[in-house]
């Protein structure tokens, strides 16, 4: 990949204090990687995002934009891009769900 | 036919434990076979409801305790959810869309529960603290089963 281009796979529930640690963990890449000009998070691995995980994505979107970079949204789970959808984030940048594929796998049978 | 049930958590104010709540929802809701969509919508009007007692509430505080109480009648859930923290003064305000008195915070904790749950009920007092008042009618298990086909 591009070395301008980072992408995030953050894992699990983004919540509190997960939300937290992605956002340490992009602080810490970006104050090393000057250049850094192209962000993507990949939503694939994340299996729940309440207003504080919104809340973490929209912080790296005004930190990119700071530094007239980009960013976008991608693989998130059908549950996942229903709350992006809501809180209005596609208005500020691409926003890809999930492929429909895996989404429609299990539908109807995902009662626990 | 539904198995009503009630229970109580005392939870100490770290972020860790909203994601042990919304666990322990999951698990006091199993008996009812809501469908994944239903969970979690309740979870993340839970979620909010929890951090909010964290981050406004107690101000981050560690030290502190929140309230959750979990109650289903005939299928019809109640949660509530207390903090002991500095109150909300102008509620009408902290609940509408996009406020928030924190920055890198989007304001839509209330738009979530309200959109998520059936009815939303808040109970401040500055000094005194927050009770949120949440209610969901839960699907009957007919209807789920009929989606299913």
């Amino acid at each position: 990949m591009e070395k301008d281009t980072l992408t995030l796979y953050p894992q699990g529930d983004l919540d509190l204090v997960s939300s937290q640690n992605v956002r340490d963990a992009l602080d810490m890449i970006l104050y090393s990687h000057g250049g850094l000009k192209q962000l993507i998070v990949n939503l694939g691995d994340v299996t729940f995002i309440d207003s504080s995980g919104l809340g973490m994505l929209i912080g790296c979107y005004k930190t990119m934009h700071g530094r007239q970079g980009r960013m976008m949204i991608c693989d998130a789970a059908d549950n996942v891009y229903r709350v992006l959808e809501l809180s209005g984030m596609k208005k500020l940048m691409p926003v890809l769900r999930q492929e429909t594929q895996k989404s429609v796998r299990g539908e109807g049978y995902g009662k626990r | 036919m539904g198995n009503d049930n009630q229970v109580t958590l005392h939870v100490k104010s770290i972020g860790e434990n909203v994601s042990l709540v919304r666990m322990m929802a999951g698990g006091f809701l199993y008996p009812y076979d809501l469908t994944l969509d239903v969970l979690d919508e309740i979870k993340i009007a839970l979620s909010e409801a929890v951090s909010n007692c964290m981050i406004h509430g107690y101000e981050n505080r560690e030290d502190e305790t929140v309230t959750v109480i979990m109650n289903v009648q005939n299928r019809h859930l109640t949660i509530e959810v207390q903090d002991t923290g500095i109150g909300i003064a102008d509620i009408e305000q902290a609940m509408e869309p996009a406020f928030s008195t924190k920055e890198e915070h989007m304001g839509l904790g209330f738009v979530f529960m309200q959109t998520f749950m059936d009815n939303i009920e808040v109970f401040s007092e500055p000094g005194r603290g927050t009770t949120v008042v949440m209610k969901k009618q839960l699907p009957a298990m007919e209807t789920q089963m009929s989606e299913v086909g």
